[in-house]
């Protein structure tokens, strides 16, 4: 799988599976300091919109639909899974896919890890180091282990301190 | 440090080591020394007896890159990247360590103090994205104290600043100002104890 051609890709970046991929204008990619890799299962899609921006150190894995919305930032070393690997009562067993859907403008702090089934809502931002399973809702700030939603809209980090 | 100062304290250290595991190690450190000019030469200033050990670290110079004596840094799983965009500036300060796979990235200033050490994959960059991607929120610099140790993994975010000596543990998310000798935990990192000899030192 190539990546378009008017893709910015810095550094190691590996796009690789027998599955799909979509993937929107203007996607910004980054590899350095640490590989960044995109793969897709046998019936695995993986969308991204327009203008994403994906830094170092992501891991993006689709065995049934991983959808990242436009304008969406994801942060370093950031995890985004759509699949366990194995069903978690039965770990010889395939695990069964559950889409992952990202919405426009999200942005992933760091080391943020998306788990299969989560729904993150437009706009929303996601604090470093959290863990989403399930759904942050439009607009919100979620953080934590698992992410629990922030009362009020927020955009950034800063808005804690303030 | 006087060069005999440097070799008496070198041999205390290792004292448990071997004739050949002190010589494998001499012979490591000077090869490092031989790379670390090759690999940092981007910088715009590097202090004598930088070390690199492991590839080439991805140094990207647009403004000023300033690197101390005795620098010491690991690529040898993960690259370390240091990056300074268009009239930004990195300060490094002497006998600073860093391990493999972390970012160091500034479009502001990124000020790292004397004899701190930092971990594998950690993140310390002025805007919430590192270089060379766009970021659209304003870069606001980082302040890292003397002698401080960051863990493994620890996000340092913009705008904060880390007193002299602290300690963050593995895995914590640095937002704001940690206090000097504090030990912080955390996502965010809060302090859970200063360190009583802190404020002597």
């Amino acid at each position: 799988m190539r990546l378009p051609r008017d893709a910015f890709v810095d550094g190691d970046v590996v796009v690789r599976g027998p599955g799909r991929f979509e993937i929107g204008r203007g996607l910004a990619i980054s590899g350095l300091p640490v590989r960044t890799h995109l793969v897709t299962g046998p019936h695995g899609l993986l969308r991204i919109g327009d203008g994403v921006r994906i830094a170092h150190g992501v891991s993006i894995a689709s065995h049934a639909e991983v959808t990242i919305g436009d304008a969406a930032v994801i942060g370093p070393m950031c995890i985004v899974m759509d699949v366990d690997f194995h069903d978690p009562k039965d770990l010889e067993s395939a695990g069964a896919p559950r889409p992952v859907r990202i919405g426009a403008g999200v942005r992933l702090g760091a080391g943020v890890i998306v788990l299969r089934g989560a729904t993150i809502g437009d706009g929303a931002y996601v604090a470093p180091h959290s863990v989403v399973s399930r759904f942050v809702p439009a607009g919100a700030r979620a953080e934590g282990v698992p992410a629990r939603t922030l009362q009020g809209p927020a955009s950034g980090m800063r808005d804690r301190r303030s | 440090m006087s060069i005999v100062a440097r070799v008496r304290s070198a041999l205390g250290r290792h004292r448990r080591l071997t004739v050949a595991e002190l010589g494998d190690k001499v012979k490591r450190n000077a090869y490092a020394f031989t790379a670390g000019r090759l690999h940092l030469r981007a910088c715009t200033s590097v202090g004598p007896r930088a070390r690199t050990f492991g590839a080439r670290p991805h140094i990207e110079n647009e403004g000023e890159i300033h690197v101390g004596d005795d620098f010491a840094a690991s690529s040898e799983f993960g690259t370390l990247r240091i990056a300074a965009g268009p009239a930004a500036v990195v300060r490094i300060g002497d006998g600073v360590t860093v391990n493999y796979g972390t970012a160091i990235s500034a479009r502001s200033e990124v000020t790292i103090g004397d004899g701190v050490k930092i971990g594998p994959y950690c993140i310390v960059a002025d805007t919430e994205l590192p270089l060379p991607l766009a970021d659209d929120e304003p870069p606001r610099p980082i302040v890292i104290g003397d002698r401080v140790w960051l863990g493994a993994r620890v996000i340092v975010l913009p705008g904060s600043t880390i007193g002299a000596g602290a300690i963050v543990s593995a895995g914590s998310v640095v937002s704001g100002v940690i206090p000097p000798g504090a030990i912080a935990s955390g996502s965010p990192a809060r302090v859970l104890r200063v360190a009583s000899h802190a404020a002597a030192s």
